[in-house]
């Protein structure tokens, strides 16, 4: 059955593509939380969708991505991880059109090697009021993953001043340090830390849907290039979609 | 008398000079100076301000102590190994900064070779602190004073050191009191780049020391954050840390005119 259609696919792709312009590489600026993802469906991208000869990642902060693709930094594709940043580049290029493709909760991200592992259970066993020389890290305020956490120390009536040891730019830059064993905790992803738990380089503590908060994907083609609008439709498409919820634990939009 | 430069070699001079001047002062132009006060007033610019002054004041400091003895080392000992040392010590200058907080976390992290005992046996865990913002300054900027103050040593007179040993002195009394005033313009001026390098650090200090505000964001870190929220305040800061580094280079011109 897949032999058939993609057989099929095939010969009428590459017709598609004889015209050079509608052929080449693509550049995908994507959130940091987006990594595992991307990387893990570019195979299978790559293969049904022929006239894209290859994709180069930049991965960061949604506000670093944001900033640097206003001030001009060639890029085909903006994958964000809320819509506020999403929205920069949008009220830049009126032209942009963006869809929102999944949805992401928070989770207390504990290194197995800290020794408050055991110790900590909730938002406020961040603190060292409650663990003494406990070392939490946030991601900065301004990108999705640090706006996130915000909402969430404040339903649970701490601040993140009380809380954060250190802020990470990205939410890459802190679950690294979480695995490294050199932060005793951080708040991220729960589909980072799904990933990170399924690994065995940390365990996951569930923060409850009172105090959590959601934050959503979005995705946009930055040029008018056919390839770029295939990499688009792909993501908001539902094959991509069921690998998002069942494989990494995101959330329907 | 009046030496004559030849026309094509003056519009090269010239393309280079605005290269580097163009980008500093185009920061000149577009600071918000009718601002400025109050920017400069906000508690985040004061706390960065304080933070950067503090640690690179301390890392400058550090590096002068342990650096003049490792500079007189590789200049004087005759033991082998030593160029293979003298190597290991200056790699930070030529080293991407952030390798450099990379390395610091792998050997002072609380699973690092040295830090895991730290942590273990005492409790000490030195990564995101502000102990650890002035150990990644000090480990990107003493190789700068060492590299400038072993070099003045080994062009000192070894003659007054003899002279000082034959008569009895021994070897800590002629470092002290022979070997070490006579380095004195170049220990000042060492200290003058270590400081200036310290409070330039970045790429060490945000991965070994992250970046938080009031504890261990330097003004650098404050610039690179504030860039993608508050262009204008981070043209302040950058203007900041330009004043300060031409004042290090004002204060020290006559050291840089050596030669002319």
């Amino acid at each position: 059955m897949s032999g058939c259609s993609s057989g099929s696919r095939q010969s009428s792709t590459s017709d598609a593509c004889k015209e050079p312009a509608a052929k080449g590489s693509i550049v995908v600026m994507a959130a940091s939380s987006m990594v595992n993802v991307l990387s893990d469906v570019e195979k299978t991208f790559l293969t049904t969708h022929p006239c894209v000869t290859g994709i180069t990642y930049s991965y960061g902060s949604s506000a670093t991505l944001a900033t640097q693709i206003v001030n001009g930094s060639p890029a085909d594709v903006f994958v964000s991880a809320s819509e506020a940043t999403m929205n920069t580049v949008k009220n830049a290029d009126k032209t942009v059109t963006i869809n929102v493709f999944a949805k992401n909760t928070a989770e207390i991200m504990v290194s197995p090697a800290s020794r408050f592992a055991s110790k900590i259970t909730d938002v406020t066993s961040l603190s060292d009021s409650v663990n003494s020389g406990i070392t939490v890290g946030l991601c900065v305020e301004t990108a999705p993953c640090g706006t996130l956490a915000n909402s969430i120390v404040e339903k649970a009536g701490t601040s993140r001043n009380t809380i954060a040891d250190t802020e990470s730019p990205s939410v890459e830059d802190l679950i690294t340090k979480i695995e490294m064993g050199e932060l005793d905790a951080g708040i991220v992803y729960h589909s980072d830390c799904k990933y990170a738990e399924s690994r065995n380089v940390a365990t996951c503590v569930v923060i409850p849907s009172a105090v959590n908060s959601t934050n959503g994907y979005y995705v946009a083609a930055l040029t008018s290039r056919s390839i770029a609008q295939q990499y688009v439709d792909y993501i908001n498409g539902s094959e991509f979609k069921s690998v998002l919820q069942s494989k990494f634990g995101f959330l329907a939009p | 008398m009046k030496q004559r430069t030849s026309p094509s070699l003056k519009v090269l001079a010239g393309i280079a000079a605005a290269f580097i001047a163009l980008p500093l002062l185009s920061i000149l132009v577009r600071t918000p100076w009718s601002d400025l006060g109050n920017m400069l007033s906000q508690k985040s610019t004061r706390d960065a301000l304080s933070i950067s002054l503090q640690t690179s004041i301390i890392a400058a400091l550090i590096s002068c102590a342990f650096g003049v003895p490792l500079a007189w080392l590789l200049a004087r000992s005759q033991s082998r190994g030593l160029s293979a040392l003298r190597v290991i010590c200056i790699t930070p200058m030529v080293l991407p900064p952030v390798v450099g907080g990379i390395a610091l976390l792998t050997a002072f992290g609380r699973q690092g070779l040295v830090g895991r005992f730290l942590y273990d046996w005492f409790d000490v865990s030195l990564p995101f602190t502000r102990t650890a913002v002035v150990m990644a300054q000090v480990f990107v900027a003493m190789p700068f004073l060492v590299l400038a103050v072993e070099a003045s040593f080994r062009q000192s007179d070894k003659g007054l050191e003899e002279a000082a040993r034959t008569m009895g002195a021994s070897p800590s009394r002629v470092f002290f009191t022979v070997a070490l005033p006579a380095a004195r313009p170049a220990i000042m001026a060492g200290l003058a780049l270590a400081w200036a390098r310290s409070l330039g650090e970045f790429g060490a200090s945000i991965t070994f020391a992250g970046s938080f505000p009031g504890r261990t964001q330097t003004l650098p870190m404050a610039v690179y954050e504030l860039v993608s929220v508050d262009y204008r305040l981070s043209l302040v800061l950058s203007l900041v840390l330009i004043l300060i580094s031409v004042g290090v280079l004002a204060a020290m011109r006559d050291r840089w005119m050596v030669g002319r």
